[in-house]
């Protein structure tokens, strides 16, 4: 049927592409945070597994304070032992000086504490996890200095994986929840179409016209809605790209042009296909609910 | 010689609720002829009309149209018959929102024709039945007559082999109702096959057409001149 002829017209619907566009939306912005999710936790996962950190106290039980000589000497016993290891990839001394310059930002005006804190020495060592056992090098190491304390990141990888897989599965959740609702309210829309112009319906047959032409008339409608439904989410994401552009442009942590041109095809994939995808598959459904719904209306 | 175009062999007809309306009822029109259907109110005419617009099935019996065995017919295949046979409907059955030009060219339209190659014919067919000047009217604006007038228009407008009729002239005076069956008489004398349904005992005897008579879930056949009554034909 011609769209010349209105046949069907239903004001229900009216709000139906604006709540399907959101939807839609919603399932992309649920889709782009599990890829940023998935970018951190990877990045994450890389500096979890290659670094074990030494802590050397100041203090402890076992020794009297260490002079700064002895200390001087003790760590480079400690570069020696850990530069022989296969597997060590880099080493890091971190000073309390530069340690108290690290933390000095973060403490603003209370500096005074710093002056009072015992901070130690650390050794960041960077390493390939597959060659370089831990406990190995922790053993010859405790030999030289027995207070030391040797910290592989490695132990909390567990931890950060079912938390950042947890994060990710609730994301995937999210994003089928809004397209399963995108799906019902479109198909909910198409079937008390149905049902309100079961009269129209009714005529239409009794004048001639196959199930297939009268599903026609309202697979088109349910195709305009999507339709409508997907530029509406279009606008969403545009005016959300650009608000991540714009707030995120120097953040320290996250740079959204950064990321945004990192993943450039996953950022446009996620975009332009999920609202095109989640459209085609309510098409789809709504073509299929109209063939069952017809044959069980069973008009005239 | 004229073919059979609907033919009933032993049709039975119940209701749920122990309702019979036909009871092994066998009858056959050729092509090309006039009938009026009649009987009382409740005695069958609108489902047998039914019957054979495929609206209904039969409990019992076959139903042939167009030649064609339509006991076991597949829903698909309605389009095919519907396109064939026409009904003017006693309620007429118009789409309130469309003007009755668009009323008139629907059937054209569902089988695809675009709507500029049937709008001269529609347009003729309104002048016909005698609506000029009401092109652009809605229905519900129109009165019971002006309806039935459209319903009309738009029954012919596929050139059926058959036109069914429900009561056509219920909703309207004496007068204009011999009217609208001159425009079936016009029908049938360009080889339509006619078939009108009415309780009123007077309107058949204007004409000299044989009437279907039902009865009691029988069919008997009512000859014009003779006016005699011939069962089991
Ligand atoms: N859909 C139906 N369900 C049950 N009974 C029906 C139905 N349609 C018609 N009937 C019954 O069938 C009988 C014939 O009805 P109908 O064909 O409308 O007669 P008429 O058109 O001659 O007045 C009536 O008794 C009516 O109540
Ligand atoms: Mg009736």
């Amino acid at each position: 049927m011609a769209s010349d002829l209105p046949i069907t017209k239903n004001p229900a619907a009216r709000y139906v592409p604006w709540t399907v566009g959101l939807m839609m939306y919603l399932a992309s912005l649920a889709a782009f945070l599990f890829i940023v999710g998935f970018h951190f936790f990877g990045s994450w996962r890389h500096d979890l597994l290659t670094h074990v950190t030494l802590e050397i106290p100041k203090h402890s039980l076992l020794t009297s304070t260490l002079s700064q000589n002895d200390l001087d000497t003790l760590i480079l016993k400690i570069k020696d032992v850990v530069q022989k290891t296969p597997g060590v990839t880099h080493i890091t001394v971190i000073s309390p000086q530069m340690g108290q310059k690290l933390l000095a930002p973060l403490l603003g005006d209370q500096q005074i504490i710093l002056k009072n804190l015992p901070l130690p020495t650390l050794i960041e060592i960077e390493k390939n996890p597959e060659i370089l056992d831990v406990s190995i090098l922790e053993a010859s190491l405790k030999k030289i200095f027995p207070p030391l304390r040797v910290i592989n990141h490695q132990t909390h990888f567990s931890k950060i994986f079912i938390l950042g897989f947890s994060l990710e599965v609730f994301l995937l959740t999210l994003m089928s929840a809004f397209f399963v609702t995108a799906l019902l309210t479109l198909s909910f829309a198409t079937r008390t179409s149905l049902l309100i112009h079961k009269n129209i319906i009714d005529i239409l047959s009794l004048l001639g016209a196959s199930d297939a032409i009268i599903a026609k008339e309202f697979q088109s409608n349910a195709r305009t809605m999507a339709i409508r439904g997907a530029g509406t989410a279009y606008i969403l994401l545009l005016l959300t790209a650009l608000l991540g552009f714009f707030l995120f442009q120097r953040h320290e942590t996250f740079s959204f042009p950064f990321f945004f041109l990192n993943h450039l095809s996953w950022t446009l994939f996620l975009g332009l296909l999920v609202p095109l995808l989640m459209g085609f598959f309510m098409i789809f459904s709504a073509r299929l609910s109209i063939g069952r719904l017809l044959k069980k209306l069973d008009h005239a | 010689m004229q073919k059979e175009i609907i033919q009933f062999d032993q049709v039975s007809l119940d209701f749920p609720g122990n309702i019979t309306v036909f009871e092994n009822i066998s009858f056959r029109l050729l092509e090309g002829t006039f009938h009026f259907l009649t009987g009382a109110s409740g005695s069958g005419k609108s489902s047998l009309l039914n019957l054979i617009h495929l609206s209904m099935r039969p409990t019992k019996g076959h139903i042939r149209l167009l030649g064609y065995d339509v006991s076991a017919i597949k829903r698909s295949e309605i389009p095919f018959f519907r396109s064939q046979i026409s009904f003017v409907f006693q309620d007429f059955r118009l789409l309130d929102h469309l003007t009755a030009l668009e009323n008139v060219v629907l059937p054209l339209r569902l089988q695809g024709v675009p709507f500029q190659k049937c709008r001269l014919q529609a347009l003729e067919l309104l002048k016909w039945v005698g609506l000029e000047g009401f092109y652009e009217a809605y229905p519900p604006t129109l009165s019971g007559g002006q309806k039935q007038r459209i319903a009309i228009a738009r029954a012919v407008i596929t050139q059926p082999k058959v036109l069914l009729a429900d009561e056509p002239t219920g909703n309207v005076d004496d007068q204009t109702g011999v009217k609208l069956l001159y425009l079936f008489e016009e029908l049938n004398k360009n080889g339509t096959t006619v078939l009108v349904a009415t309780h009123n005992q007077l309107l058949p005897q204007e004409f000299s057409y044989p009437q279907l008579y039902l009865d009691r879930h029988k069919i008997s056949l009512i000859l014009p001149a003779e006016g005699e009554t011939l069962n089991g034909f």
